[in-house]
């Protein structure tokens, strides 16, 4: 007991004051944010400005005239006057007028075939023998005139190539038969 | 111009997917060839279809090609003959001789060979050009006096004992064929 009445006794002599601290029960204020909002625009495109002009060309599309200058005082630029043009001009290009080339095929047309078709349900008269069958009838044909004839056997036209340096007009037609049989084979013939 | 005497002159003119042509077959009574002219074939451009707009076609088909063909072929052809109906007036103005248009029928045949029927159509007749088909449709243009239709009918008749009178519109086509594979 009296040491520790001797210890403050010291404490308070030799050894300075008393600690004391401070305790504030006050609540620190509190932090208030506003709920209204800024909005900020920024540009997206790139700020233009116009120092200069030139004409230029613009390739591929002809809409000037050959050996035309406008007159400097003519364009307004804000800031500069024109100092130079653009090298090359614009050109006046006159549209082609539509040409088309007429050729000579006379080559061509003298080796076309010419065609006809199977008029046998036109054809009246029928001649034909027993034992046979009208296929079909072509006509009309220049017989003397004839220098190829072949049957297109998928369209059921016969082609006829001509001689044209023949004289012959006599019309003819040509029948085509079929014997009846077991070994029945075509036949063509002239009426 | 040398004149033969009994001759037909076919004239077709193409415009298929925008590619324009045109060709002449003048034929004797037998179909065989005395001229035959053709033309390269033209595809304007985008430029030229906006420029020319809707006269494009007749420009091309009429004035261009028509006119160049009738211009280039050295045998006239007693008739013309041409299988559009709108070519039969510039063909008219341009060759100033007879023309005609003709086309099949599915018409039953006429009585007689050299029969003309009036279809009530203006300037479209029917005509028994032979007996081994059917009336062929011929029109003519609106001016065509009776005589010269009656006269064209005599000529048809003629030509149509030693020829198909359609056939050489195929032979063009035909001949379009084989330029179009080289």
């Amino acid at each position: 007991m009296i040491t520790q009445d001797l210890k403050d006794y010291f404490c308070r002599h030799f050894l300075g004051r008393v600690e004391v601290k401070r305790f504030s029960l006050a609540i620190a204020p509190s932090h208030v944010l506003s709920l209204k909002r800024t909005v900020e625009t920024h540009p997206i495109r790139t700020q233009m400005k116009v120092s200069g002009s030139a004409l230029l060309v613009y390739k591929n599309i002809a809409c000037s005239s050959r050996g035309f200058r406008f007159a400097a005082q003519l364009i307004k630029t804000k800031g500069a006057k024109i100092r130079r043009y653009a090298r090359g001009e614009m050109r006046v290009r006159t549209l082609p007028k539509l040409k088309l080339k007429v050729r000579e095929g006379m080559k061509r047309a003298a080796i076309l075939p010419q065609e006809r078709t199977n008029r046998l349900q036109w054809q009246l008269v029928r001649p034909k023998k027993e034992g046979e069958m009208i296929l079909a009838w072509y006509g009309p044909v220049i017989e003397e005139a004839v220098v190829k004839l072949t049957l297109n056997k998928q369209q059921g036209t016969l082609l006829i190539w001509y001689n044209p340096q023949s004289r012959r007009f006599d019309p003819k037609g040509i029948y085509l038969y079929r014997r009846l049989g077991i070994h029945g084979n075509f036949e063509w013939r002239w009426m | 111009m040398a004149v033969s005497s009994g001759s037909l002159g076919y004239i077709v003119v193409d415009g298929v997917e925008g590619l324009f042509r045109g060709a002449s077959l003048v034929v004797d009574f037998r179909g065989i060839p005395m001229d035959f002219r053709y033309t390269d074939p033209i595809k304007p451009s985008r430029l030229e279809k906006i420029l020319y707009g809707s006269a494009l076609e007749v420009y091309l088909r009429e004035e261009l090609i028509l006119e160049s063909l009738i211009g280039a072929i050295e045998v006239k052809p007693t008739l013309w003959v041409c299988r559009e109906a709108d070519l039969l007036l510039p063909l008219k103005n341009i060759t100033k001789g007879k023309v005609f248009f003709l086309a099949p029928s599915s018409r039953s045949p006429m009585d007689a060979v050299g029969n003309v029927e009036n279809t009530g159509e203006s300037g479209v007749y029917m005509i028994q050009a032979d007996s081994v088909s059917a009336p062929l449709r011929v029109a003519f243009p609106e001016s065509t006096k009776e005589d010269e239709i009656k006269q064209t009918a005599g000529v048809l008749v003629e030509a149509a004992k030693t020829m198909e009178l359609l056939e050489p519109f195929g032979r063009i086509q035909k001949a379009f064929s084989s330029l179009g594979e080289e």
